[in-house]
């Protein structure tokens, strides 16, 4: 391992702005500014937490890096805790991962052995003790909030946490990263900039395909060649109708944007700083014969399920939104009932205290963008099955 | 402490100072400048799901939550737009999807925060999908009624119940893909840890979380809320002084009965306790043990801080005499002497007290406990004249006081016109009760049949066994069910041999040599009162049976001894006759309390009768009539209750009495005090009622 626990916090977050590190599976924001923040903040206890919940089954990210290298990951936490100073380690894992948490508890059993032993000679203890969280697997509890809440013996449910707020378990200062940020972190003080960790992120293909993989893509790669690469196939013999890309509450894509680069942000992600984009790890692929309107209101209907219940246009507004794509889905739908759809839409863009509740209208959205032909024969009374965009 | 900086933005235009740090929801409403909302309430933090309150921020794209978003220097909002209109109607329609579309029906009507969000946002027809959610109302808890359909998952109880109650019994669930509000297991709220507070029915903007109907039938529904306190006669601030002696703090418990009367310890051991027939913990399981906490409280008194802070006021020159030391006479020369009044009390009996010495049985009230408190109201600065009978209300006033309290009490009994009630040995109760307490030799005959079913009836009972009275019945027109006696003493009364004959009359003391030998009984079928509050009583035929006596003790009743020389004008009833409003007898200057006016009562209807008369008593003699007191140091309870796991299951801690044989040998305390363990875990059954009126309530656009 790296000698993270040797390097005093400050030049730790100076190190790790020098490489211009991410965070992964958010909205991508420069790891050493959250970490400056949480360092700065007051107070006596401080959390270092590792969300490693996998909210949807077929985006497994957290899995995939506790399966290769949970070591990575619980070093990634310690220097987190090491650098904001944190008097608390947790990790929280779905609940019945067993197999996966049986590996944390060794990876943990291991670094502390390690990072005690070389720190013998430079006379540091770990920063703090490390306990696994087990929580239900679903989209809200992998919400940082909910993680937090689960910390505080509550129901691990999102709660408002305001932007860039620093306090968080009982009011105390808590980090929370994910999985894949700490792997990439205790990766630049093993290997520095140049590791891969860095210039990658980690990718589920899912849906019609021939089997789902997980793996890592390069940053700058196009969304079609990591389904060649998946599927070892050309792009034109998979007869891909459409991908979901960056999990459950990700946009629809199609046709030409398939060429563009899996990147963060840029101004075609308009997602809010907190929100995650395309890059949070699932690539769900939509073979030829789907019908758009029936992805949309698939979508939508798992929103609907996942939905905390907590804000109004989260639960209520993926609700009447399902009612409503069912109805075009049937070819009944009123032109009245397209308008409310879309005024719902523009409305839980906001309306929302959590990711997924801001982001439950997209795939809607950008189905009936990219496909407005399936929609507009849906509303005009001819089911579109079959028709590819 | 340091003052919040204040920040100074705009809303709508107007410049608005709010203290850095909170929201713009707040800072508006604070400005008087009303933006709706739902889902925020200013004792619970922001939930931010209701979006309501959304408005638009100069420089910010699109809309916040207003209830989540702190102000800033300089920051200018706008509280309305046709953007923000549209969001909130939007937000309305979601919310009523599944609330019944029909108000009028509700307990709710007209005090629904949520009526009148639809009406201020003038959302009457919803273009989204009603979906009824068609759920069975849940009446099974005590206390509340939970109609899910009502709900609008604004998220306020969860709130109440988890961030400001610390309980967390209420949570989000999921059935199916429907969200509902219920206990984390599901469960009845007593087996999930449920510590009854009421927060969540009182931050309740909907009808979803109400007071069952039947426990609100009073319209003053502060005072519904407390019952123990609204039951009490004398106002004592019942809640405080349980959360005192929960605290340890026994001193500050007595501190805060004594703001209103002088009698803690002597209400400790014989208080009729109203408050605990009222008492919400009944609904639960069994009422709060209240009385025999401020027993235990006025027994633990060390410190007795109450007096630091009893000073009487500056002297008001005027001088009062009362008459009569009972519990209503030495409340108001308490009560009197406190307002800077000269008090004078005139007992005619050898010793102060009234009925509280002379009626009341050693056994219930140890005299210890009387005179000590007697003592300290001396100390006030009371002066009691013991043997000093009043013949005249006019000599009083020739001696130059300004005012008198009539407060003898209602010392005659009385008995029945039955044939035979004069036989030698046929009793009556008060002339009993005072024989024994006067410590003169009484002697009864072995078998005493005692007339009547109250707790005087019972009183002589029960003296009669400790004179030696070895078969002693207690014979009455009511059924047991309906014996106006406490339960105590029937159960204590029975333990002690005491046998009960309910629902007899009684038609002749049957006598030979003009000496009791028994009573002739009736039993009684029907026994009630006619629209025109007659008795009637029906009885059994064939019924009449003879109990052998050779004592019997008229307890059925008691009217006052009032001089007729005391020129008052009494009622019908023999009582004397107040003025409602004034509280003023037919004489200038004349005022009444206790059992004289009211007819046989109870210590703390006399104790609250006096603190009336002592109020009109200031005020005629030119003083406010403010007579409370503050005792007890202030103390604000946390609103921090904890988790309640278990609470609900709490048994009321059972009072201990002293063995039967050795009650009867004696006049020995028959029921002992708590011990410090007991206290503790009684005064913790508390719901603590009184923690849910500072629950602020939310105002009403109408109000801004």
């Amino acid at each position: 391992m790296g000698g993270g626990r040797l390097i005093e916090r400050e030049a730790l977050i100076s190190e790790l702005r020098a490489t211009g590190l991410r965070e992964r599976g958010g909205a991508g924001l420069l790891v050493a500014e959250r970490w400056q923040a949480l360092r700065d903040a007051p107070g006596e206890q401080r959390y270092a937490v590792c969300n490693a919940v996998d909210g949807a089954p077929h985006v497994p990210t957290a899995r995939f890096l506790l399966g290769s290298d949970p070591e990575a990951v619980i070093e990634g936490l310690l220097i987190a805790a090491q650098a904001i100073g944190a008097t608390r380690g947790v990790v929280g894992v779905n609940a019945g991962h067993s197999e996966e948490t049986a590996r944390l508890e060794r990876a943990i059993e291991q670094v502390g052995r390690r990072w005690r032993l070389e720190a013998g000679e430079a006379g540091t203890a770990l920063p703090c003790d490390l306990t696994i969280l087990e929580l239900p697997g679903s989209l809200v509890s992998a919400e940082e909030t909910a993680i937090i809440r689960a910390l505080e013996s509550r129901q691990p449910l999102p709660y408002l946490r305001g932007d860039g707020e620093v306090r968080g378990v009982h009011g105390a200062p808590t980090l929370v990263e994910t999985a894949e940020t700490l792997a990439a972190v205790a990766a630049v003080f093993r290997e520095g900039a140049a590791a891969p960790e860095v210039s990658t992120v980690v990718m589920t293909v899912s849906g019609d395909v021939s089997r789902q993989r997980t793996f890592r893509v390069s940053l700058g790669a196009t969304v079609a060649s990591v389904l060649e690469q998946a599927e070892g196939a050309d792009l034109g013999e998979l007869r891909i109708k459409a991908v979901q890309l960056g999990g459950p509450t990700g946009r629809f894509v199609a046709g030409d944007c398939l060429d563009k680069p899996i990147a963060f942000g840029g101004p075609e992600q308009p997602d809010s700083a907190r929100d995650r984009g395309d890059i949070a790890g699932g690539i769900e692929v939509f073979g030829g014969g789907r019908c758009a309107v029936e992805m949309a209101r698939d979508a939508i209907a798992y929103l609907h399920e996942e939905s905390c219940g907590k804000c109004v246009f989260c639960r209520e507004g993926t609700r009447q939104a399902l009612d409503i794509l069912n109805d075009i889905v049937e070819c009944r739908a009123e032109a009245e009932q397209v308008e409310l759809l879309v005024e719902l839409g523009e409305a839980m863009k906001t309306g929302s205290i959590c990711t997924l509740g801001r982001r439950a209208f997209i795939p809607v959205s950008s189905a009936m963008a990219v496909f407005a032909e399936d929609f507009k024969s849906h509303l005009d009374g001819k089911c579109c099955s079959g028709q590819t965009a | 402490m340091t003052e919040e900086p204040t920040v100074t933005l705009t809303v709508d235009g107007r410049e608005v100072a709010a203290p850095s740090g909170v929201s713009v929801l707040d800072a508006a409403l604070e400005a008087g400048i009303y933006v709706p909302h739902l889902c925020h309430h200013p004792d619970l933090p922001p939930g931010g799901v209701c979006r309501l309150c959304v408005v638009e921020i100069a420089g910010t794209d699109g809309v916040v939550a207003s209830c989540s978003t702190p102000v800033t220097a300089g920051m200018s909002v706008r509280t309305q737009s046709d953007e923000i209109s549209r969001l909130r109607r939007l937000a309305m329609e979601l919310l009523l999807v599944g609330h019944p579309p029909e108000c009028g029906t509700c307990q709710k009507y007209l005090n629904c925060e949520l009526q009148s969000l639809k009406q201020y946002l003038g959302v009457e027809e919803l273009r989204v999908k009603r979906r009824p959610k068609l759920l069975p109302v849940n009446d099974g808890n005590p206390l509340f009624v939970y109609d899910p359909n009502k709900c609008v998952l604004c998220g306020r109880c969860v709130r109440a119940c988890c961030e400001l109650r610390e309980v967390g019994v209420l949570s989000y669930q999921k059935r199916g893909s429907e969200s509902y509000i219920y206990t984390v297991a599901g469960g009845p709220l007593a087996e999930s840890g449920c510590r009854f507070c009421g927060a969540c029915a009182e931050v309740c903007p909907t009808g979803a979380i109400q007071d069952k109907e039947d426990l609100m039938r009073d319209q003053n529904r502060k005072a519904t809320l407390v019952p123990c306190k609204s039951s009490c006669p004398a106002e004592i601030d019942v809640p405080r002084y349980v959360r005192s002696v929960k605290e340890g703090d026994y001193s500050a418990a007595v501190a805060v009965i004594r703001e209103k009367v002088p009698f803690p310890g002597v209400l400790g051991y014989i208080c009729d306790h109203p408050c605990e027939d009222e008492c919400r913990r009944g609904e639960i399981n069994q009422s709060v043990s209240i009385r025999e906490l401020k027993r235990f409280a006025a027994e633990h008194d060390r410190e007795e801080a109450w007096k630091q802070r009893v000073a009487p006021a500056s002297s008001t020159d005027k001088r009062v005499a009362v008459i009569g030391s009972g519990p209503a006479g030495l409340t108001a020369a308490y009560c009197l002497r406190l307002q800077g009044h000269e008090v004078t009390v005139f007992e005619a009996l050898p010793e102060a007290g009234g009925m509280l010495r002379y009626g009341v049985p050693e056994y219930r009230l140890p005299r210890r406990v009387l005179d000590a408190e007697i003592k300290d109201i001396e100390e006030t600065g009371v002066a009691i004249k013991t043997g000093a009978w009043v013949e005249t209300l006019d000599q009083l006033f020739q001696e130059g006081y300004d005012a008198v309290l009539v407060a003898v009490g209602a010392h005659k009994g009385q008995k029945l016109r039955i044939p035979g009630a004069n036989s030698q040995g046929a009793l009556v109760s008060t002339d009993f009760l005072r024989a024994v307490n006067l410590g003169e030799q009484v002697a009864v005959g072995k078998k005493v049949v005692v007339l009547g079913g109250g707790n005087v009836a019972f009183d002589c009972a029960r003296v009669a066994r400790r004179l030696g009275a070895d078969d002693v019945r207690i014979a009455c027109l009511e059924c047991r069910a309906e014996m106006p006696a406490s339960a105590d003493e029937l159960e204590q009364g029975e333990d002690e041999g005491i046998t009960i004959d309910a629902s007899r009359t009684s038609t002749r003391i049957v006598n030979s040599d003009g000496k009791v030998a028994g009573v002739q009984l009736l039993e009684v079928d029907k026994f009630y009162f006619d629209e025109d509050g007659v008795p009637q009583i029906e009885v059994v035929d064939g019924s009449e049976h003879v109990v052998e006596a050779d004592t019997v003790i008229f307890a059925v009743g008691q009217r006052p001894d009032l001089p007729q020389e005391f020129d008052l004008d009494k009622t019908d009833r023999g009582l004397v006759e107040l003025d409602p409003f004034t509280h003023s007898t037919s004489r200038e200057g004349v005022f009444g309390a206790g059992d004289a006016v009211s007819g046989t009562a109870s210590a703390i209807k006399a104790m609250a009768s006096g603190r009336q008369a002592a109020i009109a008593v200031d005020k005629f003699l030119g003083g406010s009539g403010r007579i409370d007191r503050k005792l007890a140091p202030p103390f604000e309870p946390t609103a921090c209750l904890g988790p309640g796991e278990g609470f609900a299951a709490l048994d009321r801690a059972p009072e201990t009495c002293v063995l039967p044989e050795e009650r009867l040998s004696g006049f020995c305390e028959v029921v002992q005090s708590m011990d410090q363990e007991d206290a503790g875990y009684e005064s913790a059954r508390c719901l603590q009622c009184d923690l849910r009126l500072k629950i602020k309530t939310v105002k009403f656009w109408g109000n801004y």
